[in-house]
């Protein structure tokens, strides 16, 4: 691991941060407002907001009537943009919109799409699969609602990390499974794809630096509650689906240093074997989480531009003039 | 006219690592002579010349693998000339092993097969695969096409003598970098045409597909470190001679009109380089033309990065995704075949045998 990402992730892991395998309700609430603040020196390692991108916070309707908050970034270019819908990472306990602004922000700006990150609801106040339902009603919304926003329903892509990742896999399934709406691709990043741990990279990066084996029994326990469902139910578990044929086009990036590395990197070969499109990267020497600290690791660019290109490419489809 | 790589869109450059930025000054203002000063002796002279396989130039370049046996084989080429391979066979690998091919860099002009036994090495070793390396005629004594078609020659001998150095002739790659990887395109499109041999992958690392210097990056990285405009303009020159258009495809694959039926493909490209946009292009020629692809640019790296990876700051990320392509299209069982492993098993603390199991099943692990 590079020596910029050692000092992060061991100030994170043993400085005064909560942690969720010590916090009760209140802590947990308290601590998805803690953000990171825009500004320097914490943006040269979340990336900053890019300039351009405005942001409107706005809301959606839920099937049980609720009403819940999502975020949309939208980019100075003239519309319409194809559309990504993002869910952020965070356990289906921890985590917020405002958190992924840097990354929203990038995506906004750099894929030339309108982003809207939804606040879904989450653990242990709302178990799941709550919050699965929540992402799917949004992904609905948004292809409505696209319009409002300058947004080309008919270009939508999902977007998600960690447990996000897990998330915006499970709405391609739904979207597939209701026939709509239309999603042209899935970037899951780190996505955590079965939640009954089975692969090796759990035990053989279990006390990995930001996600440890003890923290993900802590997510799950929290997310899951009191009643738990099957850890292997499809219904909150991607991998266990038994079949993904016809599934969106996927990227997957997983991290090397990361206990659920191999459950991404399994979900993505029964993709492949699905005959879904799939481009799959585990990066070397970093972490999970890397797409929210890129200027601690040596790949963050890198991986930043993977993200964006394959984005582009299924979001902005070019006609090709023959060769003369 | 070639379009511009219209998908990438206008991302923002980021400079260099400083340890590529000290390699690239280094390189360019204290190295040996540039292909610019050489005359015909000075080239002859500069072909010669490999980095020593102990520290410090191996910091950079990668060590060269003791557990691979390298030696030298004379094959004949077409017109009766006799030419000799480079074989890197894995010392501890059960048989018979994939074939891959590797045509080295240059400019077809300089280099040799020597130069490239840290990454010939590291691929036998880590694959498991034999590599043959083609040590095929360059200019100026021998222009274009003779380059490409010794590298067939090469390819064919290998594929006919498979069995005398535990290959396998039914799994074959071919992998090349700047020129080499354009030598890897015409032989793959060479073989196709030709019926034959059947090649499973190609691996095209900064390649040269376009003579013609007709794409955005020629111009926008003209002056970048390791290769420049004028430096490729040099290299092009002493290849083609005068008899050879730079549009033919025989020299240059983006201008091949039927792409259809070429081998999967793997394309990497360095950002700060002025192949960087004929190599993204060919991509997607070969995407449109149905063949699989995987194409990545690596930022903040220079033209060559293959060859000094340990100047960049992505030089494992870059052979570890080679490995990968090269294993997955060369290795009976797919690559990513993961199993899970039975919870309970887990649970009792059978981590090791189960972490064997999937080892087995043949996973993406690789540790370099």
């Amino acid at each position: 691991m590079p020596l910029r990402t050692r000092l992060l992730t061991f100030a994170l892991d043993h400085g005064p941060y909560p942690k969720i395998t010590d916090l009760d309700v209140p802590g947990i609430q308290d601590a998805r407002t803690r953000i990171p603040p825009l500004r320097r020196p914490f943006t040269w390692i979340t990336g900053d907001m890019p300039p351009g991108v405005h942001t409107r916070d706005t809301w959606f309707q839920v099937r049980d009537g609720s009403k819940r908050p999502a975020r949309a970034y939208l980019p100075s270019t003239p519309g319409p943009h194809p559309v990504i819908v993002f869910f952020h990472g965070g356990g289906w306990v921890l985590g917020s919109t405002r958190q992924y602004d840097p990354l929203c922000g990038l995506l906004a700006s750099r894929v030339d799409a309108l982003v809207l990150s939804i606040d879904y609801r989450m653990g242990p106040e709302h178990h799941a699969p709550q919050a699965v339902l929540d992402c799917v009603d949004a992904t609905r919304w948004a292809a409505t609602a696209a319009p409002e926003f300058d947004g080309d329903p008919t270009r939508m892509a999902v977007c998600g990390d960690s447990a996000g990742g897990n998330l915006a896999a499970l709405v391609c399934h739904a979207a597939y499974d209701s026939g709509g709406p239309m999603i042209a691709h899935q970037a899951l990043i780190y996505p955590a794809t079965d939640l009954s741990k089975s692969f090796p990279s759990v035990h053989e990066n279990g006390d990995a630096p930001m996600l440890t084996e003890a923290k993900m029994d802590a997510f799950i326990a929290h997310y899951l509650g009191p009643d738990p469902m099957d850890l292997r139910d499809p219904a909150i578990s991607p991998y266990w689906r038994a079949d993904l044929t016809g599934l969106p086009p996927a990227l997957v990036q997983t991290a090397d240093i990361d206990p659920i590395r191999d459950e991404g990197l399994a979900y993505a070969a029964r993709l492949a074997d699905a005959g879904v499109p799939v481009r799959v990267t585990n990066y070397l020497g970093t972490v999970h989480g890397f797409a929210s600290i890129p200027g601690a690791t040596l790949i963050g660019k890198q991986a930043q531009h993977e993200l964006v290109v394959e984005l582009r490419r299924h979001l902005h489809p070019v006609v090709v003039p023959p060769l003369d | 006219m070639p379009r511009p790589t219209a998908r990438l869109g206008r991302l923002p450059r980021p400079r260099l690592p400083l340890r590529t930025a000290i390699f690239a000054v280094v390189l360019d203002r204290f190295g040996r002579s540039s292909i610019v000063d050489l005359d015909e002796s000075g080239i002859v002279l500069s072909r010669q010349w490999a980095a020593p396989a102990r520290w410090p130039h191996t910091w950079v370049t990668g060590g060269v693998s003791g557990r691979v046996s390298i030696r030298e084989e004379p094959f004949t080429a077409r017109d009766g000339a006799e030419r000799t391979v480079r074989i890197y066979s894995p010392v501890y690998a059960p048989g018979p092993l994939p074939i891959v091919a590797f045509f080295h860099g240059g400019g077809y002009v300089l280099g040799n097969t020597r130069m490239y036994d840290p990454l010939c090495s590291f691929l036998a070793k880590s694959i498991p695969a034999v590599v043959v390396s083609v040590d095929y005629r360059q200019a100026p004594e021998y222009r274009a096409p003779k380059a490409a078609e010794d590298c067939l020659d090469g390819l064919r001998w290998a594929h006919e003598h498979a069995a005398t150095f535990r290959g396998d002739p039914t799994r074959i790659a071919v992998c090349g970098d700047s020129a080499g990887g354009g030598l890897a395109t015409l032989v793959c499109h060479a073989a196709y045409d030709s019926g034959g041999p059947a090649i499973a992958h190609q691996a095209l690392l900064y390649p040269c597909t376009d003579a013609t210097q007709s794409f955005p990056s020629a111009a926008e990285n003209g002056a970048a470190p390791v290769l420049s405009a004028e430096k490729i303009r040099v290299f092009t020159d002493h290849y083609l001679g005068d008899a050879v258009d730079p549009a033919d495809p025989r020299v240059s694959a983006y201008w091949r009109k039927d792409l259809r039926g070429l081998p999967p493909a793997l394309i990497q490209t360095a950002d700060l380089d002025p192949l960087r946009d004929e190599g993204l292009a060919y991509a997607e020629r070969l995407v449109e033309a149905g063949v699989p692809v995987r194409a990545t640019n690596y930022l903040r790296t220079v033209h060559g990065f293959m060859s000094f990876p340990g100047a960049t700051t992505i030089g494992e990320q870059a052979r570890y995704e080679l490995l990968s392509e090269l294993r997955s299209h060369l290795s009976p069982t797919p690559l990513a075949q993961m199993v899970p492993v039975d919870a309970d098993a887990m649970a009792e603390g059978d981590a090791a045998d189960a972490g064997d199991a999937i080892q087995e099943a043949g996973t993406p692990r690789a540790r370099l």
